[in-house]
């Protein structure tokens, strides 16, 4: 933008909208506006947004001692704080762990839940070690007005007290260390939560999710169980499961998993799946179809690592339980240089498939990505395309070979052979395209 | 697209889906805009008219210049457009592309998007101002928007030391 203006339009907008324009900027600059003229001294002071991160301290700073840009910090969060008039709906810092020691934050906080703070973060970076994690303040507790809670590494333990959240809509919690009991009976007691994040959480294992109001689910992380239970209007739901060391020890004759996590999730519109294994890891047989048909299920996405033939189970079992899917999305995650696979065996495996049913008469889009050209991802492609009357493209996106391996990637990818099975196979949408993305 | 005759496009004359539900919408230079319904309701105060039963008249946009108009039906298309598509990558650049443009026409289309109501519009422009201003010197800031420096020396010593934190 190289031109300038004819006459000062900018000074003379609506309040609103150069707040807007204020809070889209880092806070240290919106600061600085009140030097421009008289009518700009006051104008920061009343954005309803504040943000503090590393752009608070200018970047010529940055060889400083750690200790000496945190009191930076500290100061300049405090002085804006003191200058700063009206309400403020959403408060964030987002700072490296050497703040944990800042007994300031619990005195900001009762600021701010004085103010009737909407929204609060708190992001704090690089903590290696759990002991060394921000404890969350107690007065973060007697905000009672906060619709939105992002958390990220600290040790979130609420005092006895502590009820609930009672307009909570959004929690976000990441790296934060917490029991299975306060997570249940903060996730139960906040009725009104419509969206729920849960990454790497120390110290869950059980996750027990109660949403009445609960629309968008998304869990991330180790655990020995997951109950869903009375969330009706869970539409959007993400499962990224890893290893728990626990489960290989779980009793066999512990309760199946399946119908615990899916019976409640019948209104699903999205589903997204990573760590399909998990639901078979308590030796539990992979049922053909779930107890209960997804019905709504529209689109779904799921990672497969296709040398584990449980995931390939699991994957089939969903597939046929949701028969109204439009868009499917396939990540195949095989392991890469391990032939795992014998053809004959493999062969006899899908020939079963086949026997059971299963229609596809909503599915248009089929997206199949980091494919290798293994028995199995062939096969469930020309699963799908013998089932999908109203298909209208299924894309094929091959493995990507590092530069560093490209002289022997037919080992890790057997492409000419995928293309030319490809072509081969038949399908039953006469307007099905197969696209082969390079 | 626009047309100067002060009589109605005929809806058969209109292009792409022409099935769909049109509505006019007139700029403060009297031009005649025919959009599809969808279009027009990117725009909070127009759904809200629509609403309350002017959907069938002509829609009268007092502050809107034509040229401004045209530009911003422009935004409204393309993101009806990619809400069905869900490319983010794509609006992302299309959205850069579109918003490189002068400061005076920046201002024009603030002012358009906040009297029409298009929150994403509305905030795509005030990004832009604000990343204009990231980064800059007040002198810089100044001399671009045409800000007149009415802060006496003395003044301008006093508001640095009381937001010292903030200019080191």
């Amino acid at each position: 933008m190289d031109n300038i203006l004819a006459q000062d339009v900018l000074s003379n907008l609506p309040d609103a909208i150069i707040q807007h324009i204020l809070v889209h900027m880092p806070i240290r600059d919106a600061v600085r506006t009140s030097i421009l003229s008289r009518g700009w001294r006051y104008k920061w002071a009343t954005i309803p947004t504040l943000e503090f991160d590393y752009r608070c301290i200018p970047t010529s700073s940055s060889k400083e001692d750690p200790l000496v840009k945190m009191e930076k910090f500290v100061n300049f969060v405090a002085r804006a704080l003191l200058l700063h008039t009206g309400p403020i709906d959403r408060f964030k810092i987002s700072h490296s762990c050497q703040l944990r020691s800042c007994s300031d934050i619990d005195q900001w906080i009762v600021f701010l839940s004085r103010n009737g703070i909407k929204e609060f973060v708190l992001e704090m970076w690089y903590c290696r070690d759990q002991e060394q994690q921000f404890v969350v303040p107690s007065s973060l507790f007697t905000c009672q007005n906060l619709r939105m809670l992002k958390l990220r590494n600290c040790v979130f333990i609420p005092p006895p007290t502590f009820k609930s959240f009672p307009c909570l809509r959004t929690l976000w919690l990441q790296c934060v260390t917490c029991t299975d009991d306060i997570m249940r009976s903060l996730i139960t007691s906040c009725t009104l939560l419509e969206k729920l994040f849960i990454k790497d959480i120390h110290g869950l294992s059980s996750l027990q999710v109660y949403g009445p109001n609960l629309k968008y689910l998304n869990v991330w992380g180790e655990f020995i169980e997951i109950f869903i239970q009375h969330s009706p209007l869970l539409v959007d739901a993400k499962f990224s499961l890893f290893y728990h060391p626990k489960i290989r020890n779980a009793d066999q004759n512990c309760i199946s998993m399946w119908p615990l996590v899916f019976d409640s999730l019948i209104h699903l519109e999205k589903l997204y799946l990573h760590g399909m294994w998990w639901f078979s890891s308590y030796g539990d047989h992979i049922p053909e179809r779930l107890p209960t048909t997804l019905i709504y299920l529209k689109n779904l996405d799921l990672c497969i690592a296709f040398h584990r033939s449980s995931e390939i189970l699991t994957a089939l079992c969903l597939i046929r339980s949701s028969p109204n899917i439009q868009l499917l999305k396939i990540r195949s995650e095989s392991l890469v240089g391990f032939n795992t696979e014998h053809p004959s065996d493999d062969m006899d495996f899908w020939e079963m498939q086949c026997h059971l049913g299963c229609s596809l008469n909503q599915l248009q889009i089929v997206i199949m990505k980091d494919v290798h050209g293994l028995v199995h991802e062939l096969q469930l492609i020309k699963f799908i395309l013998g089932r999908s009357p109203m298909l209208k493209t299924m894309t094929v996106i091959p493995f990507h070979v590092s530069e560093s391996l490209k002289d022997c990637a037919d080992k890790y990818i057997k492409e000419e052979h995928m293309l030319i099975e490809l072509v081969r196979f038949k399908r039953v949408s006469t307007q099905a395209e197969i696209i082969y993305v390079k | 697209m626009a047309s100067s005759s002060s009589s109605l496009p005929s809806p058969s004359s209109s292009s792409s889906s022409s099935s769909s539900k049109k509505l006019v919408l007139r700029s403060s230079d009297e031009k005649h805009f025919e959009v599809d319904e969808a279009v027009a309701l990117q725009s909070e105060m127009i759904k809200q008219m629509v609403e309350d039963g002017f959907g069938g008249d002509v829609i009268p946009l007092l502050n809107v210049s034509s040229n401004i108009l045209s530009k911003v039906i422009d935004y409204c298309k393309k993101h009806v457009d990619f809400d069905s598509k869900k490319k983010m990558d794509d609006r992302r650049r299309w959205d850069a592309e579109y918003i490189d443009v002068g400061v005076d026409e920046l201002y024009h289309l603030i002012m358009a998007a906040n009297y029409r109501n298009i929150k994403g519009l509305l905030d795509l422009t005030c990004q832009k101002v604000a990343d204009t201003i990231k980064g800059k010197k007040p002198k810089q800031i100044r001399i671009i928007f045409n800000i007149k420096n009415d802060v006496t020396p003395e003044g301008e010593q006093k508001i640095r030391k009381e937001h010292s934190w903030a200019f080191e």
